[in-house]
């Protein structure tokens, strides 16, 4: 059984049709790509597995762990091991950064019946993931977000996901905003986490992260609908020619 | 003596006022009160043709008695700040019951009753003397009732570290008044912390009205905090009325997160120069709830400067009003007036009325005002619940985070840490959907 299985999904933004028929399906352990040109319907899929309100699946379905992801509220779908790494990270004035990361966290494991963890070792257990993302103290000190660059936003996302420990992680371009160093940081970050218990989703417009993080398989998301699957070459292939020549041949 | 009851029509409430027991043989007093009590008969209660109260009809509020099904807020139990280092005084319907045995050195806090008995005089210069205290019919009714109250004053150069903790529990009966008249007087140079928190038993529907007249001498600081609790069938309107000379602060926070009818008056005269007061405050509504923050500050000497922070959720069909209005006298040169409302609006059957007022006789002003009525950020709620955390808790986060600027920087640790706590309660109330969830 794959850990998500995504078939013939439709989904609908506003009335209008972004998602035409989507059909995906991610083993545990593996590390899926998907590319495509702007507006192709990538954050659309990213959000509605998140369970994001005006996302309206009209027909379809969605498998996660061999359960129905859509009957999962939001929250649940998080605690039920859904990560999604925002391509725009949202700014919280008045919430703390440390104060969210420790309500999330105790959030999900109140939710699976484990215990709360106590201010010390929460303190521990985040300065080491952070110290490994170089995201500083005074990163975690702040209002969540707010004023951080676009590359401490990105960095940010990824010290979630390496406190959450998610079993499907999708990164929302990532790798946008950030720098030479700072991709090379956040890329080791991620592989930490290769896991065969754990899956990837990776959205990207650029082959230069792929080649931090290898996928398994890489897709092209065109017009809302998977119009190719490869290997890792696929998306070298691609930097060289761009999708017209694959939009006009799957048309 | 038969308590005050609130549906009286006036004219059975004034004969209701002829025939109160006196007090103390005082003259004086016998005098203001009559005063009081005709000025009522002329002015009545305040309704919405009068500018002031346009927004918070009493009169009809009176007449109508209408309420939301009473809900146990367990804000009487909750309240209780435990912490040794607090000085804490009861009032139990009006009358003193507990004062610590000693109290530090430079504090006195007598009753209205003991301070008329033996120094006349001093009531003569501080009671109804303020100047900033508004003359309308709520005025005019507190004084035809005079009887209760509490006299905090601190000698010149006194000190006080401790916070002085006010419980007043009030359980009168069905439609009563609850009307109480205090003074507080800082002497040159003191400072003190004083907290009063108003609870009440649930579903008795009633009205506390508690005026209290405050003066802040030169160089001195008060910091004055009222956090309101009350039971839902409770109407609550208290008046403060300060006078604040050279160089001394005021400040005064509210949180209101109780009671049905809801008005928080505060009056401001800064009459010396470089006097300071700074207004603040948070109100947490829901059901048919309504609170109405009023303020005036008039800057009358030179330098003077003042800074307002309001922040209020209203759910269901509640209703805030915010009235600011800042005067600047002709020679108040260099006055600096600041003035912020923002009020989040969880249900579109909930409403904020804002109306902030700049009345600029002098040149020489910075004067800033704002308000903004909005509602919660989806993407924000929606992030934080793609953590994990449940909506009601987000909510409450969010919330949290949008009230947080208007109590950060009142008092010590204890009084934000039990401020704190007290707003949390209702905002979970609030996430959870207010009455509805019942
Ligand atoms: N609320 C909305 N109302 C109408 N159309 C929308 C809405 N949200 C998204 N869309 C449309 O859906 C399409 C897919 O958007 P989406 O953000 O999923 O694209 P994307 O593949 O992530 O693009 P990019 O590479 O630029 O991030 C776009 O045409 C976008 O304009
Ligand atoms: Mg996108």
């Amino acid at each position: 059984m794959s850990l998500l299985e995504i078939k013939d999904l439709h989904v609908e933004v506003s009335g209008k049709e972004i998602l035409k028929g989507i059909n995906l399906e991610i083993e545990a352990g593996k590390v899926h790509a998907i590319m495509g040109p702007n507006g192709s319907g990538k954050s659309t899929l990213s959000y509605t597995l998140s369970g994001r309100e005006g996302y309206n699946i009209t027909s379809g379905s969605i498998l996660f762990k061999g359960q129905d992801l859509t009957e999962l509220s939001i929250d649940e779908r998080a605690a039920a091991g859904v990560f999604l790494a925002f391509q725009y990270p949202i700014e919280i004035p008045g919430v703390t950064n440390m104060t969210f990361l420790r309500t999330a966290v105790n959030a999900q494991r109140k939710a699976r019946g484990e215990g709360e963890m106590d201010a010390a070792s929460f303190l521990r257990f985040v300065r080491e993931k952070a110290a490994e993302l170089k995201v500083s103290d005074d990163m975690l000190k702040r209002p969540l977000n707010v004023g951080f660059s676009g590359g401490e936003k990105k960095r940010n996302e990824i010290l979630q996901m390496a406190l959450l420990e998610p079993s499907l992680a999708v990164l929302d371009e990532t790798d946008s905003g950030l720098d030479i160093d700072a991709l090379k940081v956040v890329s080791e970050g991620v592989n930490a986490l290769r896991d065969p218990e754990r899956a990837m989703l990776v959205i990207t417009h650029y082959q230069r992260l792929l080649d931090h993080i290898v996928p398994d398989v890489v897709h092209v998301l065109a017009n809302g609908r998977i119009i190719k699957t490869g290997g890792k070459d696929l998306a070298l292939e691609l930097e060289k020619s761009g999708y017209e020549g694959l939009i006009e041949s799957a048309a | 003596m038969s308590n005050t009851q609130l549906s009286y029509s006036e004219s059975q409430l004034a004969s209701h006022l002829n025939t109160q027991p006196k007090v103390v043989d005082s003259e004086w007093l016998a005098e203001l009160k009559e005063k009081g009590r005709d000025n009522f008969l002329t002015r009545g209660f305040p309704d919405r043709r009068q500018e002031n109260w346009k927004y918070t009809d009493i009169r009809t509020k009176f007449r109508d008695n209408s309420f939301d099904a009473p809900y146990d807020n367990g804000s009487r139990e909750k309240s209780r700040i435990v912490d040794e280092d607090i000085l804490r005084v009861v009032v139990q319907d009006g009358k003193l019951t507990s004062i610590p045995s000693e109290l530090p050195k430079g504090i006195a806090i007598r009753t209205l009753e003991d301070v008329l008995q033996n120094d006349e005089f001093f009531l003569r210069r501080y009671l109804g003397e303020n100047r900033a205290l508004p003359k309308d019919g709520m005025i005019s009714l507190n004084s035809a009732l005079l009887q209760k109250g509490l006299v905090v004053t601190v000698e010149p150069g006194g000190i006080i570290d401790q916070t002085i903790y006010i419980e007043r529990f009030s359980n009168v009966p069905w439609n009563s008044i609850e009307s109480g008249r205090d003074i507080i007087q800082l002497g040159e140079r003191s400072s003190v912390k004083i907290v009063e928190v108003f609870v009440s038993s649930v579903s008795q529907f009633s009205l506390t009205h508690n005026v209290s007249e405050v003066y802040v001498e030169k160089g001195a600081t008060l910091e004055h905090a009222k956090f309101q609790l009350e039971g839902n069938t409770v109407n609550h309107i208290t008046t403060i009325a300060a006078e604040v000379s050279e160089g001394a602060t005021f400040k005064n926070f509210e949180i209101s997160n109780g009671g049905d009818t809801v008005r928080n008056e505060t009056y401001v005269n800064l009459l010396g120069e470089g006097a300071h007061a700074s207004l603040s405050g948070v109100f947490l509504k829901a059901g048919k709830e309504h609170c109405d923050t009023t303020t005036v500050v008039n800057h009358i000497a030179p330098d003077c400067t003042c800074n307002e922070e309001f922040r209020g959720i209203l759910a269901e069909r509640a209703r805030g009003v915010f009235q600011g209005k800042i005067g600047v006298a002709k020679n108040a040169q260099k006055s600096d007036g600041r003035m912020m409302t923002r009020a989040l609006l969880l249900s579109d059957r909930a409403e904020m009325d804002a109306k902030p007022e700049l009345e600029i006789y002098a040149d020489d002003v910075k004067c800033a005002h704002g308000a903004t009525i909005g509602s919660l950020d989806n993407e924000a709620l929606f992030y934080l619940r793609s953590r994990g955390i449940p909506e009601v808790q987000a909510k409450t986060l969010l919330m949290r985070a949008f009230v947080s600027e208007a109590i950060q920087d009142f008092g010590d640790e204890i009084i934000r840490e039990s401020a704190n706590q007290l707003i949390e309660q209702k905002l979970e109330f609030l996430s959870r959907g207010g009455y509805e969830q019942f």
